[in-house]
């Protein structure tokens, strides 16, 4: 069926008299898996395919093979179902392209299954009118016998619904009816959904609870190749509950069953389960018995579907095995309520660095249809961009940009100004890159591009570092939803009422419209909510596994804020999972992750090098700069080896490490490309500032420390290596300068060194130098020292802090130190004893120490005493109070007291 | 046929696919519990649709963005330029009222399911945060109406209906009222009356695709109907304009009756539906507007859009147009092509408080672009774009301090419409 609906009609389909339901429940069903002896039934060849199996069939072309349909079919699913979402009336005519693409290529998927899609996009589409006037539902009634179960299922409700036909509730219901009579499990399920909302039904008798027996036995069938898939859908069944009362018990018994039926995703469901429980529920022989279900010398879980499972080959499944093997063990139960044993991540180790794939083709083959919508082609320049590397592909990529952008995709805009920059300022490049991010804030409303017009204007513009324009578009910015959104992840850690209302508010909105830093963010902050159900914790899950990037980031933040040596276990399994799911992408933040965590392990070290080389080998800087330091290999040695992976991929890192070994023609390329892919902050900045002082380039060096130091607030790390270049002209060695402020020095000495091993993500980064700069700080003799000390350590990274509690007890140094009478001494002292409070006297003691600080004037500790007054945080809550000290605060122009202050007051108004 | 034996075929078949499965062992019990409820009508799919939306109590349904968003605040910045544009307003003799819109998941919070917390929806503290705006808008001057309050004051019939995302007739004039308090002595109800007349059922899209999900009939969206006669002779009154979104405006909701009749006074009701700034500038750049400005300019907006996202530009057109400070280019510096206009800039001293304003002579248009360039080369193009409304606007003013620092000297316009008999050009602060 091609277009069937066509034509033009704004009308609505209207209702009256709407009956409200008398009850709604969920069925409390115990329906327990049958004791069936283990076979490989779910691995039964291709021929023995049942009817009633939902997969992709068999056949498919001479020219593409099972694997690539599977793999078009998925990437069909997810177009059409973006595209819907984004614009189903605008997208149309493409939409059905693809539904058609869909009919061509996938077996499984027939003229009616496409009719029924396209009765879904045309009710999308706000064209449910064009529906009735064609008369689809009624030709697909006459086709009946050629539909599907579920289809005729569907038919019927069109008919309750009266969507896109005259509205008709008995003649549905018998409809649905004839089906359940038939054994249709998807009728019997729809039958005990309307049971369940307490309709009184004409057509059939059985209680709910036959219904439900009937529905999910029904729903079992046959012991055949879709046996496994089946038995998921009961699992599911028990974990979401739509229709049955949430059950995880149930739902992994159901996930055993399949396992034993030779289901391996089922199977790694239940290795999950396994490893996310405390370690004594579950023994080694269980655990490794499912792993082998999951991982054999064949299979390994494919994402896409549930039935065919990827031959990956045996050295991926040996890998897979190898990394699984070294993460059971070490969890021993943990304090929070970590949201980990609700992912459910599959195993995918798609290196993804060959020219071409079924990504590419299938992208290439649909951008041949007409009125490509601008997200498509932006897909497309993406997969060249991964699959050639960033610079090998720039010319096919920037051609595809320039198709989203001419199509209107408001993200393509920004993605194509930055490749342009690439250009310096040739050919007026620079000029064309602020002219697109211009169209997409005037055309589009598009908030990232004000983000990036204030990068363009501080950073790589013309004339930068030019503060007028930067200055209105900082503004711009934060009159946007794109505003900064400051949360450190150690906010959550125990005092959720810490985080300011506005801080909660912009951070759930922007979790529900689907940023990929805020959603792992608000699931950490759920994480410390009590009140969270498990099934918040299920959903924000899923929208954080939706993201590669996300997940990564939350993976990388459980770390970062566990508490003790089992949290730490329980977040590295985790991120060996992460790793897992999304393959080398995460290999270098686990590399990380391990070397803080073992690296002095010979076998976490072999790991280690492992995964860097992997990350290394997508042109990753920060990977070929761990490796180099790990190696002990001369710079100049790693460089030969990567020399082409950087030239064709590399980021701004790698760049940033060839520069000093390429001649001056390639330099000036390797800084415009650097310049592309920076980040306006003061850490690119000033690595661009190193590059060209290596050089000898001092004026473009100090372009770049100017450009530092025009950044918002004048930042103390620009300030600071101005002072550095003062001292040392551009090559003052890292650690000879930590040394050197060991033996003593000024204040400022000791500044200058702390923050330049301290600047997380910097390359100049290194946590135990910092560590021991802080430790020496607080032992000072220099009562100027010490109070700069306290400060820094409250405002340390948590590893900085996690190793200086190696080196000192830190609760002995800022008691005495409190004691003393150093109000900076007090307000760490009281903000590490708030950290580690687990009931309220302790918080009352901490409390007490920040009111000593308050007292004594120091500004923070009032805006901290006051929040614990607002929000009833070891104290009475006692907003008038809180009021008091904020109004000394605001004096004191400490920032944060004056919005506040606000808040408190508008919550006083509201009770 | 690629399926063949697809259906199973009768009674015989489905009998012994459901004993394959009881006699595995398949254990079974089954009980009714008052476990919480999910669906009342049936409805499944309905929030990991493409179109999602979740089941509150007694049939309301809600859209997680933006019925569930709680950022229900504007920041300081935009509050700053509220501030600016009332200011401007104030001074052409207009009191501007502005009415932030709460989302439906504050306004219907009662009938929210627990699945609303799934989606760490938090209606406390979305009202602090939107009460909180109401106090800076307030406390910078700008005369502001607590629609939330307002809302809560229903008494027969929901302010914003069960299956769709707008106010009922019954929120409408609850809001209506609202504002007329808030304008005091310069609303004079009396001069019109409302009576309640039929229920009415508004055409609704969304209604009728959450339908679609749900197998039992869910509540149509009815609200009650009015009739509206004036109560005097007389035509003097003042001028209102009611500027907003979509949320107020379609078949059945009568925003421009039950305002008027509130506020005593006739409404021209101006909606630029998901684009409230756009209505607001469709008001300003109106003819109407710059031959008299109204007395009143009511502007409604959902708190949770985002204001910001076209940058300070609409602001600043706002102003411009309201402050209406300009004086026309000289005849000798502006050239009249087939569809643009050439304005020579070269003598004038280009700062950043003055902008250009084309207007249209009795035409609208969509789309106006502004190519600011030396005497060779086009340098940069800004364009000014209408969303949301039925014909565009007739005037267009853009700020001349957005572009990089290039020696300009000539500004060529062009719009997606024609320009009409004779269009001008001036140049105004703003």
């Amino acid at each position: 069926m091609r277009r069937t609906v066509t034509s033009l009609v704004s009308a609505f389909t209207l209702f009256t008299g709407a009956v409200a339901p008398a009850f709604a429940e969920r069925l409390e069903l115990e329906f327990l898996p049958p004791d069936f002896p283990p076979t490989d039934i779910c691995r039964a060849p291709a021929e023995q395919v049942d009817a009633d199996e939902t997969r992709v069939g068999e056949g498919g072309g001479d020219e593409q093979t099972d694997e690539d349909i599977k793999a078009w079919v998925s990437y069909l699913k997810r177009d059409i179902r973006a595209l819907t979402r984004l614009d189903a009336n605008g997208h149309l005519g493409f939409i059905e392209d693809l539904i058609d693409l869909r009919t061509e290529i996938d077996p499984a998927f027939e003229s009616a299954d496409a009719a029924f899609a396209r009765i879904g996009l045309y009710i999308d589409a706000g064209r449910i009118e064009e529906i009735k006037e064609e008369g689809v539902i009624e030709g697909l009634v006459r086709m009946s016998d050629d539909l599907s179960q579920s289809e005729r299922v569907q038919l019927g409700q069109y008919f309750m619904t009266g969507t896109g036909v005259e509205r008709d509730a008995l003649r549905g219901e018998q409809m649905l009816a004839a089906e359940a009579f038939k054994g249709n499990a998807n009728a019997l399920l729809a039958i005990l959904r309307l049971q369940l909302s307490g309709a009184e039904l004409e057509e059939w008798f059985e209680t709910p609870e036959r219904t439900a027996v009937l529905a999910f036995g029904g729903k079992l069938g046959q012991l055949n190749r879709g046996l496994c898939g089946r038995a998921e859908f009961i699992a599911e069944a028990y974990l979401d509950g739509d229709l049955l009362k949430p059950n995880a018990e149930l739902a992994l018994a159901w996930r055993k069953f399949a396992a034993d039926q030779g289901g391996q995703r089922a199977a790694w469901r239940v290795v999950e389960h396994m490893l996310n429980a405390d370690v004594s529920a579950y023994s080694d022989d269980s655990i490794i018995h499912y792993l082998q279900l999951a991982v054999d010398d064949t299979y390994a879980v494919d994402a896409n579907d549930i039935d065919a499972l990827r031959d990956v080959g045996a050295t991926r499944a040996d890998r897979i095995a190898d990394v699984l093997s070294r993460m059971h063990g070490h969890s021993n139960g943990r304090t929070a309520r970590p949201a980990m044993p609700f992912f459910e991540l599959d195993i995918t180790l798609d290196e993804g660095l060959e020219d071409t794939g079924p990504h590419l083709t299938y992208l290439e083959t649909i951008t041949e249809f007409n009125n490509v919508p601008g997200l498509i082609w932006t897909r497309l320049a993406d997969e060249i961009l991964l699959r050639s590397g960033r610079w090998k592909g720039e010319e096919k990529a920037v051609e595809a940009l320039e198709k989203a952008v001419e199509a209107g995709d408001p993200a393509a805009f920004v993605k194509l100004a930055r490749m342009k920059l690439r250009d310096g300022h040739r050919d007026g490049a620079s000029s064309m890159a602020e002219q697109l991010l211009l169209d997409a804030v005037d055309l589009h409303g598009h908030a990232p591009a004000l983000v990036a017009l204030d990068g363009y204007h501080r950073c790589v513009g013309v004339g930068t570092p030019s503060s007028r324009e930067s200055k209105h578009w900082s503004a711009s910015v934060k009159a946007s939803a794109a505003r900064p959104l400051s949360i450190d992840v150690q906010d959550y850690e125990n005092f959720s009422a810490t985080i300011a209302p506005e801080v909660a508010g912009l951070l759930q909105s922007r979790a529900l419209r689907g940023s990929t830093t805020d959603t792992p963010s608000f699931l950490r902050r759920l994480e410390n909510d009590p009140s969270v159900s498990d099934e918040a914790l299920r959903y924000w899950s899923q929208r954080v596994s939706f993201s590669k990037k996300a997940i990564e980031n939350y993976a990388v933040d459980a770390y970062e804020v566990a508490a003790d040596p089992s949290e730490a276990a329980v977040a590295v399994d985790f991120a060996r999972r992460v790793y897992l799911a999304n393959g080398p992408s995460m290999a270098l933040d686990l590399a990380v992750i391990l070397v803080e965590y073992a690296g002095r392990s010979p076998e976490i070290a072999d790991e280690v090098r492992q995964l860097l080389t992997n990350a290394a080998s997508r042109g990753e800087g920060a990977a070929i700069r761990l490796l180099h330091r790990l190696s002990g290999a001369d710079d100049d040695s790693i460089y030969q080896q990567y020399a082409d992976v950087i030239d064709q991929r590399g980021d701004f890192l790698a760049l940033m490490f060839a520069m000093p070994f390429v001649d001056d023609v390639t330099f000036e390329d390797y800084a415009n490309r650097a310049v592309a892919e920076m980040r306006c902050g003061t850490k690119d900045v000033a690595e661009m500032a190193d590059a060209f002082a290596h050089r000898g380039d001092a004026e473009r060096a100090l372009h770049w420390l100017r450009v530092g130091l025009s950044i918002e607030g004048g930042h103390s790390m620009s300030r600071m290596r101005i002072a550095l270049q003062k001292m040392d002209m551009f090559d003052t060695p890292q650690l000879a300068m930590v040394d050197r402020t060991s033996l003593g020095g000024s204040l400022a000495d000791i500044q200058v060194a702390y923050h330049r091993v301290s600047f997380l993500g910097s390359d100049s980064f290194n946590r135990s130098a910092a560590a021991r700069i802080l430790t020496e700080a607080l032992a000072s003799d220099d009562e100027a020292v010490r109070r700069w000390a306290y400060g820094a350590f409250n405002a340390a990274e948590a590893g900085i802090a996690r190793e200086m509690r190696d080196m000192v007890n830190i609760e002995d140094v800022l008691s005495s130190a409190a004691r003393s009478g150093l109000s900076e001494a007090q307000h760490a002292y009281a903000i590490h004893l708030r950290a580690k409070a687990q009931n309220f006297e302790q918080l009352a003691n901490a409390n007490a120490w920040l009111e000593t600080a308050a007292e004594a004037g120091h500004g923070q500790a009032m805006v901290d005493l006051a929040y614990g007054y607002a929000h009833g945080v070891g104290v009475a809550r006692d907003p008038k109070l809180a009021l008091i000290w904020l109004r000394r605060a605001e004096a004191q122009a400490v920032p944060g007291a004056q919005d506040l202050a606000r808040l408190v007051l508008a919550m006083m108004d509201a009770g | 046929m690629k399926r063949p034996g697809l259906a199973f075929s009768g009674f015989g078949k489905a009998f012994e696919v459901l004993a394959f499965g009881l006699a595995l062992g398949v254990s079974l019990l089954a009980q009714t519990t008052e476990a919480e409820a999910r669906s009342k009508y049936a409805c499944s799919t309905l929030s990991g649709g493409t179109l999602p939306v979740i089941e509150g109590d007694n049939g309301t349904f809600f859209r997680p963005d933006p019925d569930l968003i709680v950022d229900a605040r504007f920041p300081l910045p935009i509050i700053e330029q509220i501030a600016l544009v009332s200011d401007a307003l104030e001074n052409r003799g207009s009191q501007l009222v502005v009415v932030p819109l709460p989302s439906k998941g504050m306004v219907l919070a009662e009938e929210l399911s627990a699945q609303a917390q799934t989606f760490g929806f938090d209606g406390v503290l979305a009202e602090t945060l939107y009460d909180d705006t109401i106090r800076r808008l307030e406390g910078s001057g700008v005369a502001a109406v607590n629609a939330l309050d307002a809302l809560r004051g229903w008494e027969d019939e929901l302010p914003m209906f069960r299956s769709d995302a707008r106010l009922t007739n019954e929120g409408i004039r609850l809001l209506a009222d609202a504002v007329a308090t808030r304008l005091g002595s310069a609303a004079q109800p009396g001069r019109f009356s409302a009576t309640m007349a039929d229920m009415v059922e508004v055409p609704s899209l969304q209604h009728q695709q959450t339908q679609a999900k749900c197998s039992l009939t869910i509540p149509a969206p009815t609200t009650t109907s009015y009739n509206t006669i004036s109560l005097t002779a007389s035509t003097q009154g003042a001028e209102v304009v009611l500027a907003g979104s979509g949320m107020m405006a379609g078949e059945g909701l009568m925003a421009r009756a039950l305002f008027a009749t509130a506020i005593g006074h006739d409404v021209r009701h101006i909606v630029a539906k998901d684009a409230p700034l756009d209505a607001l500038i469709a008001a300003v750049a109106s003819t109407e507007f710059q031959i008299r400005a109204p007395d009143i300019v009511v502007w409604a907006m959902p708190v949770t859009d985002d204001l910001g996202a076209f940058g300070t530009r609409p602001w600043r057109e706002i102003k411009g147009l309201a402050q209406r400070s300009c004086r026309a280019i000289e005849a000798g510096r502006v050239t009249r092509a087939e569809s643009t206009i050439d304005v020579d800039l070269s003598d004038i001293a280009l700062r950043s408080d003055l902008a250009l304003l084309l207007t249209l002579d009795e035409v609208s248009a969509a789309e106006a672009r502004f190519e600011f360039g030396d005497d060779t080369d086009a340098l940069q193009r800004r364009t000014i774009k209408r969303f949301g409304l039925a014909e565009g606007t007739e005037r267009f003013l853009m700020p001349l301090d957005l572009w990089s620092g290039e020696d300009i000297s000539v500004a060529r316009i062009s719009v997606n419409a024609g320009l009409g008999e004779v269009p001008s050009v001036a140049i105004c602060g703003i």
